[in-house]
C-alpha cells in the first residue's frame, strides 16, 4: 500500500455543493451559515481535492461543522483541535489541514495550545467562529464577551477583561493574522483562500453573530462597526501596524492584519533531509518491515550502540 | 549464591558517579557477566546525595540486591544510607577526607586515597575511574576490558584525556592489589560468552516502537520517561519522521490522535501526571477508534508523589482511567528485552483493534540496565502484516452512504479509509455514532455500538502474544504472580526457593487488560498465589478476585516505599505462608 497521492488537484474542480455535507442544526441566521458557506467556496475557488484535506474541529456549535463540510474530518475533544489538526499535519504533511472552532474552544479551554501553535507556525488554516458566547450550554460568557455583556446565565457578565485574540496571535508569532465577518462573505471567501494559500500558521478569527445568546454583538452592530483595513491603507507585512489595527478598540478591524514568512514546524523539524527514498510516515506505518529493510543500516547502527564492549 | 556481588558508588550529584557506574557495568557485561544497574538520585539537577548500584548475578535478572557488598563513597552525608545496607563482611572505601565513620552493621570502613592518585594521573575529576580500577581488583575483574571501555567512553575528548582516565584506572588497580592482596575479596559469579545487549527498558521500548514503523512521537517532559523522547529525536528525523515536545501531555496525547487518524504509528511517552491529563484524548481515541501508543513509565503518586522513585500504582488507572466505557489494550512487558517486544507489539495491537493501546514500565524498567541478548529487529518488524488497500471504494463518502467506517463486526475489524486514500471520506466522531460516523443517540444504535466494542474486548486476549506467561514447573503448589519488573524478582525468588526445595512457578500478567481469564486460570492451576507488585492498594491482586474466583488462595505481597523489590521480600512472605 502506497502513501496518499502528495497532489492535491483533483482532475476536474469541484463546485462548493460538493462539499456540501448533512444539513446544518445551527439555529436559523446563525453566522456559522456564512462561514459554511464561505469555507466551501474557497474550497471550491481552490480547488482542493477533498480526499487529501482534513477539516478537525473542537466542540461546540462551531465544532459540528464537520459534519457539514464534505472532506476528511476529525471532530475533536473540547479545546485541543489545535494540537489535533497538528497531528494530522505531521503525519502527512501532503494534507491540507484546516481547523475550526469557537471562540471559548480556542480561547478558554484551549488558550494554550493556540499561542503554541502560533509559535510553532504549523501549516495549517485555524478559523475561529468568534461569537462572544457560549451557544451549546445556553449562554455563558466567554474569553471574548465584552465586560459590560451580561447573559442570562451570567448575569453578572464575565467578571474578566475580554482576551483579545488578534494581538495574541501577533504576539505569539502567527504567520497570518486575520479579521472576518461572516455576513460579508466575498470578503470573507477571500480571506479563507489567502489563509489556506499560506504556507505556515493562518489565523482568522470569524465574527460571527449568535442571533441566540448574544444581543449586543449583532448583524447590524458588526455592519456598522466593521473596517476594511485594506481600504484604510493598511500594510500587511508591518507587524507594528498590525498591532495597532489588533488594538483599534473603536472599530471592529476586517481584513488581513498580518502575513510573513518563517520556517513552518515541517521546516524547523526537518533541518536536515531524511534517507534518500526513505518511506514516509504513513507508507512505514504501512508496512513496517517494508520500512525496517529500507534503513537496516540505521537500525544495526543503533542495535550496535547498546552491544556491551 | 543468588545474591553474587553487589557494588555501589556513592556520592554528590554531578561528580560522574553514574557516569562511571554505567562505564563499569558495560564493560562487565562484554566480558560475559549479567550486570544489572540501580540508580538512587535526588529530584534536583546538581548536589544532593546518589547512589549508583552494579549487581552481579548468574541470571541478571533486574532486581535489587539484599544487601551491598562494596561500596565506594566521596561524601560523608551518604554513609549512613549506604551503610544501612551493608553487613558483616562487607567493605566500605572512604575517599581522602571522608569520615572517620564506624559501620553501624558490622562492614569493614578503610580509607581510600581516589581523589589523590586521581590528581597524580593528572585528572582530578577521574576519581570515579581510579574507583572502577580498585573495584575491578577487589572484585577480581579483568583490567583490559575497563581500559578499552574507558577508550571508548572518552575517544570524542582527545588521546590526553583517555590515558589521563587510564592512567587513574590503573593506579587504582594498582592500589587495591598492594593494599588488600592480589586475590579478590569479593567473588564474582563466573562470566558467560553470549554477546549482549546493555540497556534500559526506556531504550528498549523506543527501539521497539521504531521497529514497529512509529514515525511520529509527541511528548512532554516527565520523569522516568523523558529519555524516550530524547533518544527517538534523531532517529526519527534520519527516518523521515517527525518528534515533537509539546506544550503540555494534552496536546501531546491530541497530537497522537491526529497522526493515528491520519494514518500514522504514533507514541508518547509519559508517567503518571502526564497520562492523567491525557487522560480525555485517549477517551476520544477508544470511541473514535483511533490507533495510538502510550508508554507509561510509572513513578510513585498520587500527584507529584516521588518523581524519582519506583512504583507501580497506575494499573488501575491505565486499564479504568477516564470516563465511559471504551477498548483499550494494556501490556506489561516483565524485563528490559521484552520492552522491545511489548512496545513493538502494541503499535500491531493498536492498529489492528482501532484503540489506544499503552505499554506500563516502571522506574525499574525504564531507567535501569540489564543484559538482553540482541533484539531481532526485522522479525518484530515482520509480526506487522502490511496493511491492506483501503475497504472503501473511489469516491465514496460516508456522507453519501458508500462507506461506514464504525460498521463492521467488533471482533473483526476492518481498517479504517485513511484521509489522502481516493475514497472513504467520513468524519471521526468521538460524539456517540452510527456506523456511518455521524453523531446518532438512537437507543438500538447506541446498544450495537457499545456492544460491538464489547464483542473487541471478549477477542483482544487470544490476539496477544503471551498474554500471560508460565515459567517453572506447572505443578509448583506456589504460583508468584505479578507484572511489570516486578516479575523479574519473582524469577529470582524463584530460582531460591528451588535452591531451597521449594517448589514455585513464575506467573506473569503480561496483558492486563482485557484481562486474559482463560489464559491466568489455566497458568495458576490450583497453586496458592502470591500476587507481588509494587504499590499499596493491592491492584493487581484485586483485578485477578475481579476475574477469577480465587479469593481464599491468595495473598498480596507489597512494597510502596519507592524502593524496588529484592527477591529477600519474597521469600520472606512464601517462608510466613501457613
Amino acid at each position: 500500500m502506497e502513501s496518499p497521492s502528495p497532489t492535491p488537484s483533483p482532475s476536474a474542480k469541484l463546485t462548493f455543493k460538493e462539499f456540501k455535507g448533512k444539513d446544518p442544526i445551527w439555529c436559523p441566521g446563525c453566522g456559522d451559515f456564512g462561514v459554511l458557506t464561505a469555507m466551501q467556496k474557497a474550497a471550491a475557488n481552490l480547488g482542493l481535492d477533498p480526499n487529501t484535506t482534513v477539516l478537525a474541529t473542537g466542540i461546540g456549535c462551531s465544532g459540528n461543522i464537520t459534519a457539514y463540510f464534505r472532506t476528511f474530518g476529525i471532530h475533536g475533544i473540547h479545546g485541543r483541535v489545535l494540537p489535533l489538526a497538528t497531528g494530522v499535519k505531521v503525519a502527512n504533511p501532503a494534507l491540507t489541514v484546516i481547523a475550526a472552532g469557537g471562540d471559548g474552544d480556542g480561547f478558554g479551554i484551549g488558550l494554550g495550545h493556540f499561542l503554541h501553535a502560533s509559535r510553532r507556525n504549523v501549516d495549517l488554516t485555524y478559523i475561529v467562529m468568534d461569537n462572544q458566547v457560549y451557544g451549546l450550554t445556553k449562554g455563558q460568557t466567554s474569553p471574548t464577551t465584552p465586560m459590560e455583556m451580561s447573559t442570562k446565565a451570567s448575569p453578572l457578565g464575565p467578571l474578566a477583561a475580554p482576551l483579545n485574540p488578534l494581538a495574541l496571535a501577533l504576539s505569539a508569532g502567527a504567520t497570518f493574522v486575520a479579521q472576518a465577518f461572516s455576513g460579508n462573505m466575498a470578503q470573507l471567501v477571500a480571506i479563507l483562500e489567502a489563509a489556506v494559500k499560506h504556507q505556515g500558521f493562518a489565523f482568522v478569527n470569524v465574527q460571527s453573530p449568535c442571533v441566540t445568546y448574544n444581543l449586543v454583538n449583532t448583524y447590524d452592530f458588526f455592519r456598522a462597526n466593521t473596517k476594511d483595513i485594506a481600504a484604510a491603507g493598511h500594510d500587511a507585512s508591518d507587524w507594528d501596524a498590525a498591532m495597532r489595527v489588533a488594538n483599534d478598540r473603536a472599530n471592529v478591524p476586517v481584513g488581513i492584519l498580518y502575513q510573513a514568512t518563517r520556517p513552518t514546524l515541517h521546516d524547523m523539524a526537518h533541518p536536515l533531509p531524511a534517507d534518500a527514498g526513505v518511506p514516509s510516515a504513513v507508507q512505514a506505518a504501512a508496512d513496517p518491515a517494508k520500512a525496517l529493510a529500507h534503513s537496516k543500516k540505521r537500525f544495526d547502527g543503533w542495535l550496535d550502540e547498546f552491544r556491551a564492549r | 549464591m543468588q545474591h553474587g556481588v553487589a557494588w555501589l558508588i556513592a556520592g554528590t550529584a554531578g561528580e560522574g558517579l553514574e557516569a562511571g557506574g554505567e562505564t563499569f557495568a558495560r564493560a562487565l557485561a562484554a566480558l560475559g557477566y549479567r550486570p544489572t544497574t540501580q540508580r538512587d538520585f535526588p529530584s534536583r539537577i546538581r548536589g544532593g546525595d546518589t547512589t549508583f548500584t552494579v549487581r552481579l548475578t548468574p541470571e541478571g535478572h533486574l532486581c535489587p540486591p539484599e544487601r551491598i557488598d562494596l561500596a565506594l563513597a566521596f561524601n560523608a552525608t551518604v554513609l549512613p544510607r549506604v551503610d544501612a545496607r551493608m553487613g558483616k563482611g562487607a567493605l566500605i572505601l572512604l575517599d581522602d577526607g571522608v569520615g572517620p565513620f564506624v559501620s553501624t552493621n558490622g562492614a569493614t570502613v578503610e580509607p581510600f586515597p581516589f581523589t589523590a592518585l586521581a590528581t597524580a594521573a593528572g585528572l582530578a575529576k577521574a576519581k570515579n575511574m581510579v574507583a572502577l580500577g580498585a573495584s575491578a581488583a577487589l572484585l577480581g575483574v579483568a583490567l583490559d576490558a575497563l581500559l578499552a571501555s574507558v577508550g571508548d567512553q572518552f575517544a570524542s575528548k582527545g588521546a590526553k584525556v583517555v590515558e589521563q582516565n587510564r592512567a587513574a584506572l590503573k593506579a587504582g588497580h594498582a592500589e587495591a592489589l598492594s593494599r588488600f592482596g592480589q586475590s579478590p575479596k569479593f567473588s564474582a559469579p563466573k562470566p558467560g560468552t553470549a554477546p549482549a545487549l546493555f540497556l534500559s527498558g526506556n531504550e528498549a521500548a523506543a527501539l521497539g516502537a521504531l521497529a514497529a514503523g512509529c514515525r511520529v512521537a509527541a511528548a512532554y517532559p516527565i520523569t522516568p520517561a523523558s529519555d524516550i523522547l530524547e533518544y527517538m529525536t534523531p532517529r526519527l528525523m534520519a527516518l523521515g519522521g517527525t518528534a515533537l515536545q509539546m506544550e503540555d501531555e494534552l496536546a501531546a496525547a491530541n497530537v497522537l490522535a491526529g497522526a493515528g487518524f491520519a494514518g500514522t504509528k504514533a507514541l508518547t511517552a509519559t508517567s503518571g501526571p502526564g497520562l492523567s491529563l491525557m487522560t480525555e484524548a485517549l477517551g476520544f481515541a477508544g470511541s473514535a477508534e483511533t490507533p495510538l501508543v502510550v508508554v507509561d513509565c510509572q513513578r510513585p503518586g498520587p500527584s507529584t508523589g516521588m518523581p524519582t522513585k519506583h512504583g507501580q500504582e497506575d494499573l488501575w488507572h491505565l486499564i479504568h482511567g477516564g470516563h465511559g466505557e471504551h477498548v483499550r489494550i494494556v501490556l506489561s512487558p516483565t524485563d528490559v528485552a521484552d520492552a522491545f517486544h511489548a512496545t513493538s507489539e502494541a503499535f500491531r495491537l493498536s492498529e489492528q483493534w482501532r484503540c489506544p493501546t499503552f505499554v506500563a514500565l516502571d522506574q525499574q524498567m525504564s531507567l535501569f540496565k540489564q543484559t538482553a541478548a540482541p533484539f531481532d529487529v526485522a522479525a518484530a518488524a515482520k509480526r506487522h502484516a502490511p496493511r491492506g488497500p483501503s475497504p472503501a471504494v473511489v469516491g465514496s463518502s460516508s456522507w453519501d452512504q458508500t462507506y461506514t467506517p464504525y460498521g463492521d463486526p467488533g471482533a473483526h475489524p476492518q481498517r479504517i479509509a485513511l484521509p489522502g486514500e481516493p475514497g472513504g471520506r467520513f468524519y471521526s466522531n468521538s460524539t456517540e455514532h452510527a456506523a456511518s460516523g455521524f453523531t446518532n443517540e438512537q437507543p438500538h444504535l447506541r446498544v450495537a455500538m457499545v456492544d460491538r466494542r464489547l464483542a473487541r474486548m471478549a477477542a483482544i486476549p487470544a490476539s496477544v502474544d503471551r498474554p500471560v506467561t508460565l515459567e517453572g514447573p506447572a505443578d509448583a503448589p506456589i504460583a508468584l504472580v505479578s507484572w511489570g519488573s516486578t516479575v523479574e524478582a519473582c524469577r529470582e525468588a524463584a530460582i531460591r526457593l528451588a535452591a531451597n526445595g521449594v517448589k514455585a512457578k513464575v506467573v506473569a500478567v503480561r496483558l492486563l487488560w482485557p484481562f486474559p481469564r482463560t489464559e491466568f486460570l489455566a497458568a495458576i492451576g490450583s497453586a496458592r498465589l502470591l500476587v507481588v507488585e509494587a504499590n499499596a492498594f493491592a491492584q493487581l491482586a484485586r483485578l485477578v478476585k475481579s476475574e477469577a474466583p480465587v479469593h481464599d488462595r491468595l495473598t498480596s505481597v507489597l512494597q510502596y516505599d519507592g524502593l524496588t523489590m529484592a527477591s529477600d521480600r519474597i521469600l520472606d512472605a512464601v517462608g510466613g505462608m501457613a
